[in-house]
């Protein structure tokens, strides 16, 4: 009875839930199509065991036929030449499958087949006898299978090669992949601890991204899915979130800083005022209003460079800010008198033209300018009278 | 640690729900929530929370989840800051008011915040790491797409199903009654018969879930496949509004 509800209440979710999952990307990235076995970092970009055939003890022969139907043309193999004969080609023992499904197939006694034909020519005759020799250890694609001969056959020609798969190199493996190879063909298949414990201990199973590498490699998307409708009514509305709510949280408690600043400003406070204004700049670095009340503060004090500085970033970040424009020009303007007083007209110049530039109606600018450039000329003038005498 | 009463599920819904809410708007990763949620569920154990009246009682568990979910990031090696997680939380509760100003209220709410978190660890004597069921699964899942027949596997969306499950059973209380394998195959067992697949090549002896994970049988399964079922059914009579009218409350 029990059992029936069961399966009742499954079917129900069967026909009701199921149908609202997510498609996987129709973009599923092809299985990994490299697999370098030197590439120590891929290998822990999960946990890895022997396939699920092996602990399922499933019979050689079943796996055998299994693999057959499944395999696709474009998989990559790795094998060791049986036999080379001159005309024919190659008789390659599988040992391993590099990409696609990964099986188990070094005890299936697999056969494959590489013609003379789909050798790839490097020169306009190769010997076969020379460059290959049995045991050796070789790359190679599958463009054909066939089930019934239960046999494979195999090129070295990279025009077989499916897109992802083009970095391959086909052919004669190097020595050290040869040595790695046949030692993993030797070895002995270790699962009498179970499946849970290979698992646990390969080193990328402890890997912090192994979620998101499987999900990516599953063709999933890592983002929140539910079924249940207390989930799916959750508002996202951009306004909740952690990086909004931040920035005008931020921006408040800036512009607060900046007003208690001023205030003691007013009260005389310097220290304090200006330890508000670096405050607020703190909590938000591009707020206007703390380089302003700043730059004044500044400027009250004969600070005048850092007043300037603070006057100009403010117009960097709000080129019509008026009480910035207004702040600056007076600065240069009292800057300019500075000079002017203690003799150096040169300066004084610049200072007032830098005033007018912000500001060009401002008349103590004006007027000042005009002033030093006169007492400028009549200098020249009397430079130039005094050698011819007269 | 056994099933709960439906009204002691409905009530930790509601708080898990926020837990969630919470985690998407601080931007957390999934196994982040799944977490938070767990921390919430150990601690729901230590501490009898239902026996207080629920009005007194609300503000606090809220703080609790809230201390969960900021404990969660740190311990997923994903940090949240103390303030994005004040402003976050207190939003969920106050959306409809003017978000949280850095005043007395603000620094309250994060000494309390920290203040609880602490509480946690040590209620949970510091034992706060999490043997997860979604890594395992979706080993699993990579193993599947490895020995199903291509055609089969590309046919049916069972990854995204399994995520989807494995989201949704943080809502229950399974983490703390079964091991995060015995969760991951019973969640993939659930998957399978939603899409009536079988795993190719069953012998007698050798039962794929038996394999994965030794400490499964069929009742395990069953009554973990119980327990999300009876989720659905409870989400299903949930008003969704006052769900989440009641945390305003």
């Amino acid at each position: 009875m029990e059992q029936q509800t069961y399966l009742k209440r499954l079917g129900k979710f069967r026909n009701e839930k199921v149908p609202l999952v997510g498609s996987t990307s129709s973009s599923v990235r092809e299985r990994r199509a490299a697999f370098d076995l030197q590439d120590s970092q891929q290998a822990l970009q999960c946990g890895t065991t022997f396939p699920l055939e092996v602990f399922l003890d499933v019979p050689a022969s079943v796996r055998k036929r299994r693999f057959l139907e499944d395999v696709r043309v474009g998989t990559l193999v790795l094998g060791k030449i049986v036999n080379v004969r001159l005309e024919a080609g190659l008789l390659i023992h599988v040992l391993e499958v590099v990409t696609g499904q990964k099986r188990f197939v070094k005890d299936l006694d697999l056969q494959a087949v590489c013609p003379r034909s789909e050798f790839e020519m490097v020169s306009d005759h190769i010997d076969c006898n020379d460059e290959f020799r049995p045991r050796d250890i070789v790359r190679a694609v599958v463009f054909a299978v066939d089930a019934v001969q239960e046999q494979l056959s195999v090129s070295f020609r990279r025009f077989r090669l499916p897109r992802e798969s083009r970095s391959l190199e086909l052919g004669l493996v190097s020595e050290e992949d040869a040595e790695i190879i046949s030692k993993r063909a030797e070895a002995e298949v270790e699962v009498l601890d179970g499946f849970s414990h290979q698992l646990k201990q390969t080193a990328g199973f402890s890997n912090p991204h192994c979620i998101d590498n499987l999900l990516d490699e599953l063709g999933v998307s890592s983002q929140l899915s539910s079924f249940l409708g207390c989930i799916q009514s959750i508002q996202r509305r951009p306004d909740d979130y952690r990086d909004e709510l931040r920035r005008k949280q931020s921006h408040a408690w800036a512009m607060e800083t900046v007003a208690t600043g001023v205030d003691h400003l007013k009260l005389g406070n310097i220290e304090k005022a200006e330890k508000h204004f670096d405050h607020a700049l703190l909590i938000e670095p591009n707020n206007v209003e703390a380089y302003v009340a700043r730059g004044a503060l500044y400027a009250n004090e004969n600070r005048y460079e850092n007043a300037v500085k603070d006057f100009q970033e403010a117009l960097r970040l709000n080129p019509k800010h008026k009480n910035a424009r207004k702040y600056l020009a007076e600065t240069q303007t009292t800057r300019g008198n500075s000079c002017f007083n203690k003799g150096d007209l040169e300066t004084a110049v610049d200072y007032y033209q830098a005033a007018l530039q912000i500001n060009p109606d401002l008349e103590s600018a004006q007027s000042q300018l005009q002033a030093v450039e006169t007492k400028l000329e009549l200098q020249a003038l009397r430079v130039g009278a005094a050698p011819s005498g007269s | 640690d056994n099933e709960m009463d439906p009204e002691e599920k409905r009530h930790r819904l509601k708080h898990t729900r926020f837990i969630v809410d919470a985690g998407l708007k601080l931007q957390v990763p999934c196994i982040c929530l799944a977490t938070a949620t767990t921390l919430y569920h150990r601690f729901c154990t230590s501490c009898n929370v239902t026996d207080y009246d629920e009005y007194v009682c609300a503000p606090a568990v809220i703080l609790v989840c809230s201390a969960c979910l900021y404990l969660a990031s740190k311990i997923e090696e994903s940090p949240t800051k103390v303030r994005d997680v004040v402003n976050v939380c207190h939003r969920c509760l106050h959306s409809s008011e003017a978000p949280l100003e850095v005043g007395s209220t603000f620094w309250k709410l994060r000494d309390s915040l920290v203040t609880c978190e602490f509480i946690i660890l040590r209620t949970l004597g510091f034992h706060v790491s999490v043997d997860h069921p979604h890594n395992y699964l979706l080993h699993y899942l990579k193993l599947l797409s490895d020995w199903m027949p291509p055609d089969v596997w590309k046919s049916m969306p069972l990854t995204a199903l399994c995520w989807t499950l494995l989201n949704d059973s943080c809502h229950t209380n399974l983490c703390l009654r079964f091991s995060g394998e015995q969760v991951a195959v019973a969640l993939l067992y659930m998957a399978l018969q939603s899409f009536q697949v079988e795993v190719p090549v069953q012998s007698t002896d050798k039962k794929w879930w038996k394999v994965l994970c030794s400490s499964c049988d069929m009742t395990t399964i069953e009554a973990i496949s119980t327990e999300m079922l009876d989720l659905y059914d409870l989400d299903s009579s949930l008003d969704g509004a006052r769900i989440s009218r009641t945390h305003s409350a």
